[in-house]
């Protein structure tokens, strides 16, 4: 222990993994008990979230911060813990997220208690830990072994339905992926280290990093990068995200939504931002390119995907891409000495950041409740849930609206400020280039805006409005008590956060100073109201006050009220819809295909759609009995990148095989010149 | 801390009461000239009036599956549309107060993912059709209009539709540059692609398979359907006012003409713009959907040179 006093909240932070810790030893413990586990671990869980949440907001309104060192493995290996507002910002998202999956995870995991409920209690309990130990670390070595724990932990989170290969098959691929970043990570931490005389502290490495060559610190940028970026799902290495999420029982897939790919942005902002230090403009405009392609690749597969659970792994994908887009302008302005903005850009992503762990925990929880009523979580065969079930249903609607960034909710919020802060690129060094490149960027993310909406209208809608399409979807019933309440709980989160954006906003703004300043005088808020200056009209703000339009779409709504009663009451009848004059059958109901048809036209020069048809019964080939179409687009990453990657790797390997002649003479031979290599070079 | 200008309040509700009385007319006067431009007899002018008049008193028919948000939507694309439109600088050029450029984005976003839900939800195939082209045509539109909106803001560093106008006004005639025209050019596109008008959809027809966003009122009637028809008519002048203060800002009360010659220059603007629409309209006939990404795409495109021809001619 050092020292200097620590703050409570710090303190109470640095216990809190081993809170989970001990909250996942005991549901072991428990094993035989899936009902008692359940209740420990989630129950455990919830209240570390909400203390997570506590403390966080304590550290980043005070801007608090505190180092510990835990313990030595050997003597010089201390695995030690640090507080700042950087880390405290995502232990405040880890601790939403955390509240609002662990509250419905006390009823959802109900599902699980005869299919080995506890094991799955306790890893989570472990799998929270290690997020946070990971966000806490104070240095490379504890950060290397969090971050592994918590690759490996979310594995065995995933491969829950071990016994279903497609299940084994995503956990395998989210390993693969995961390794290969974790590989890029390490290697980059380590060059650092090096640098450093062997030290290993977070600080160390920031002392010496700025001064290493500049080649090397561009390479070792994009090392983290492309690490950070695999992990945090951003195209094109998210190809282990849709699958692993969305096979992974649904408050799994909630809570690395929510929390896990944050936490690989913890790492991004931690080693590229911090540790690096100031860069030359393309390493912000690397970033702001991979956000880009991310957001829109991941909307429009989310678009065309018909699996509720899988559109929402995409629709994560486009909104990690998003808040790269606004760590990419933060690195940009501030190579640009634009302080102020690059703060700004930072808390942006931030709040966005916060904002999706919001309604995308929320999102999935729906699906999951969803899914265990009706046993499918194919938009084909929903409809009609919102009868069924009324609370499920207005609290994923708002959390639906707030994902397609709509106003007046809160996944609007972090778009506006990103698209200011892209106006802040636009201005960098006089009317030129980087103007043309914010606008791309802009009109990109603006794209990626409309096809969510396109997205979310289409899951909500077909899913829960309208006529159910098969006899499961009609018998549906309301999510257990929990469930209901995690979800009211996230969309009225969604609400205060959308109406009062100012709140949030204030709670993170100690962060800029990493990238920038938060202290200039040309932005300003309050709890509902954001304003900015603009830089050439000094006496004119941009605002956003979501109360205000609230106040002058309510007087509009209800002047219209007071005039149709002034024209007395007209009578309103329950008829039938217009079908041509025909009777409604249920096959005229749109389909999830026919909603996303526009889109994948659209797009077909790119996604190279076909179609194919089975046809089966009746007097075949020319009258089938039934006939079932299958649309297919292509995935753009694993035909462009990751087959021919993998061919690249056998042809490769079978040349290399030569060596593997099976001859014992010839292993003896590699042995030998090994041998003399190595003493040759040890000499 | 006060951020809002003083008077706001009362601006932005003058602004919108101004739209939802113009608005009908400028629907009416497009009608009447597409008629003539037709060699038939259009509708009077005042004939969109007497409609909401009509409508207003009728009652109305809800589709049997129908939840909540069927009778919801009418209110909130309203309450939306309008909070947008008081966003516009219609007459003078002080900023709503409550939002700018991407806040008038999102609020008709708003308005038409809750008019896709209901169209859903009413559960005919016309609808549903009408809302699936709708969102995706508008999911082109809104890169256009980002890039469009970026060639106007970078130079004045807001996104504020009043202080856009403002600087633009400053600049005189001087603001008439080929940037300017190259931005104009874009944002006629995405004016006549977000106010649902040929030749990207044609507001006129009932043949349900070719309509998009009249296709979604289809199960709509009565008062419902009179808030949908009025918030549709205020878009229009909403989206079309934007361009006339956009791209002839001086004509602004700020620019020292004072408020009663900047209204009655606001309505000539306005009609002026309506009969253009009303001959593209008569030249014009619907494009096949899968050309309209096309069309739209030229828009951002226009938009993007209009910046760089900003960093070389200035303008």
């Amino acid at each position: 222990m050092e020292k200097h006093t620590l703050a409570l909240s710090v303190a109470i932070l640095f216990g809190l993994p081993w809170w989970f810790v001990l909250a996942g030893c005991l549901c072991a413990v428990l094993s035989g008990r899936p009902r008692a586990s359940r209740i420990v671990g989630y129950g455990a869980g919830l209240l570390g979230g909400f203390a997570a949440i506590l403390c966080a907001t304590d550290v980043l309104r005070n801007d608090l911060s505190g180092t510990v060192t835990l313990f030595y493995t050997t003597p010089i290996l201390p695995f030690g813990l640090r507080v700042d507002v950087v880390a405290a910002s995502f232990a405040l998202t880890f601790g939403i997220a955390t509240t609002i999956v662990c509250l419905a995870a006390l009823g959802f995991a109900r599902a699980f208690d005869a299919n080995a409920g506890s094991r799955l209690a306790s890893l989570f309990s472990f799998f929270l830990g290690a997020m946070l130990l990971v966000i806490l670390a104070e240095g490379v070595f504890s950060f290397l072994i969090s971050w592994e724990l918590m690759s490996l932990l979310g594995y065995f989170l995933i491969v829950h339905h071990h016994e279903r290969s497609e299940v084994r098959q995503a956990g395998f691929l989210y390993l693969m992926m995961a390794h290969s970043a974790t590989a890029l990570i390490v290697a980059g931490m380590f060059t650092i280290s090096a640098h450093a005389g062997g030290a290993l502290s977070f600080a160390s490495l920031a002392e010496v990093a700025p001064a290493m060559p500049e080649l090397l610190r561009g390479l070792l940028f994009v090392a983290f990068a492309i690490g950070f970026a695999t992990k945090a799902g951003l195209a094109p290495f998210h190809i282990w995200m849709p699958r692993a999420e969305s096979l992974a029982p649904a408050h799994v897939g909630a809570i690395m939504s929510g929390a896990t790919i944050n936490v690989a942005l913890y790492g991004l902002v931690r080693m590229g931002f911090d540790v690096l230090g100031p860069g030359p403009q393309w390493w912000g405009w690397t970033l702001i390119a991979l956000g880009a392609l991310s957001a829109v690749t991941g909307v429009v597969y989310a678009v065309l995907e018909r699996d509720l659970l899988r559109l929402l792994a995409f629709s994560s994908v486009e909104n990690m891409g998003i808040i790269v887009i606004g760590l990419g302008a933060a690195l940009v302005l501030r190579s640009n000495g634009m302080a102020v903005a690059a703060g700004l850009a930072l808390i942006a992503a931030l709040v966005h950041m916060t904002n999706h762990a919001i309604f995308k925990s929320a999102l999935f929880l729906g699906a999951g409740a969803v899914d265990q009523t009706t046993g499918t979580r194919d938009i084909e065969q929903l409809g009609g849930l919102a009868r069924r079930m009324p609370v499920t249903s207005a609290c994923v609607l708002i959390a639906s609206l707030a994902a397609a960034a709509l106003p007046p909710l809160n996944g609007f919020v972090g778009e506006w400020f990103l698209f200011q802060s892209l106006l802040s690129v636009g201005r960098v060094g006089g009317v030129g280039l980087s103007a043309v490149g914010a606008s791309a960027v802009a009109a990109l993310m603006a794209l990626a805006g409309g096809l969510a909406v396109l997205a979310f209208v289409k899951a909500y809608g077909l899913s829960y409005l309208g006529r159910p399409r098969t006899v499961a979807a009609g018998e549906a019933v309301e999510a257990s008590r929990w469930v209901r309440l995690s979800l009211v709980l996230a969309a009225v989160a969604c609400l205060i956060l959308g109406i009062l954006p100012g709140t949030l906003v204030n709670v993170l703004r100690t962060t800029a100073r990493i990238v920038g300043t938060d202290s200039g005088t040309t932005f300003a808020m309050t709890g509902g109201v954001i304003a900015l200056g603009a830089p050439m009209q000094t006496g004119r703000l941009t605002t956003y006050v979501p109360i205000l339009s609230i106040a002058v779409a309510l007087i509009l709504g209800g002047s219209v009220w007071l005039i149709f009663r002034a024209l007395g009451s007209v009578p309103r009848r329950i008829g039938p819809i217009w079908v041509c004059g025909f009777d409604f059958e249920m096959p005229m109901q749109y389909s999830s295909a026919g909603f996303a048809e526009p889109v994948r036209l659209f797009f077909r020069s790119i996604l190279r759609p076909s179609r194919s048809a089975t046809s089966s019964g009746g007097m075949l080939p020319y009258f089938p009995a039934r006939l079932r179409p299958r649309g297919h687009v292509l995935a753009l990453a694993e035909h462009h990148i990751y087959i021919p990657l993998l061919h690249a790797l056998r042809h490769g390997a079978r040349r290399f095989s030569i060596v593997q002649n099976g001859d014992l003479r010839a292993y003896l031979a590699y042995l030998f010149v090994t041998l003399i290599v190595l003493l040759w070079a040890l000499r | 801390m006060n951020v809002l200008p003083p008077g706001a309040a009362m601006n932005v509700l003058l602004t919108i009461a101004m739209s939802v009385a113009l608005a009908p007319a400028l629907q009416g006067l497009i009608k009447s000239a597409k008629g003539r431009l037709q060699f038939r007899k259009g509708p009077p002018i005042l004939q969109s009036y007497a409609d909401l008049w009509k409508l207003a008193r009728k009652g109305s028919v809800v589709p049997e599956s129908a939840t909540w948000v069927f009778r919801f939507a009418p209110w909130v694309v309203f309450a939306s549309t309008l909070t947008a439109a008081g966003t516009v600088p219609l007459v003078w050029a002080d900023g709503a107060g409550y939002g700018d450029a991407i806040a008038f984005g999102g609020l008709l976003a708003l308005g038409r993912a809750a008019l896709a839900l209901a169209a859903i939800d009413a559960v005919s195939n016309f609808t549903s059709m009408g809302a699936s082209r709708d969102l995706a045509i508008s999911a082109f539109v809104e890169p256009a209009l980002l890039a469009l909106l970026f060639a106007l803001a970078i130079p004045t560093g807001s996104t504020d539709f009043g202080a856009i106008a403002a600087t633009r006004g400053d600049l005189g005639f001087g603001s008439l540059g080929p940037a300017s025209i190259l931005a104009f050019a874009a944002i006629i596109i995405v004016a006549l692609a977000e106010t649902g008008r040929l030749p990207l959809d044609n507001p006129d027809t009932h043949l349900e398979l070719t309509m998009v966003h009249e296709g979604m009122l289809l199960e709509y009637s009565g008062r419902p359907f009179a808030l949908l028809v009025l918030a549709s008519h205020v878009k229009q002048f909403a989206v079309l006012g934007l361009v006339v203060s956009l791209f002839l800002p001086w004509t602004l009360a700020d620019f020292g003409i004072g408020i009663p010659i900047a209204l009655l220059l606001l309505i000539a603007k306005m009609a002026v713009l309506g009969l253009a629409l009303a001959v593209i309209e008569t030249l014009n006939a619907k494009l096949r959907i899968l050309k309209v990404p096309d069309l739209l795409a030229t828009a951002a495109v226009l938009g993007g040179l209009s910046i760089v021809a900003r960093s070389a001619f200035g303008g």
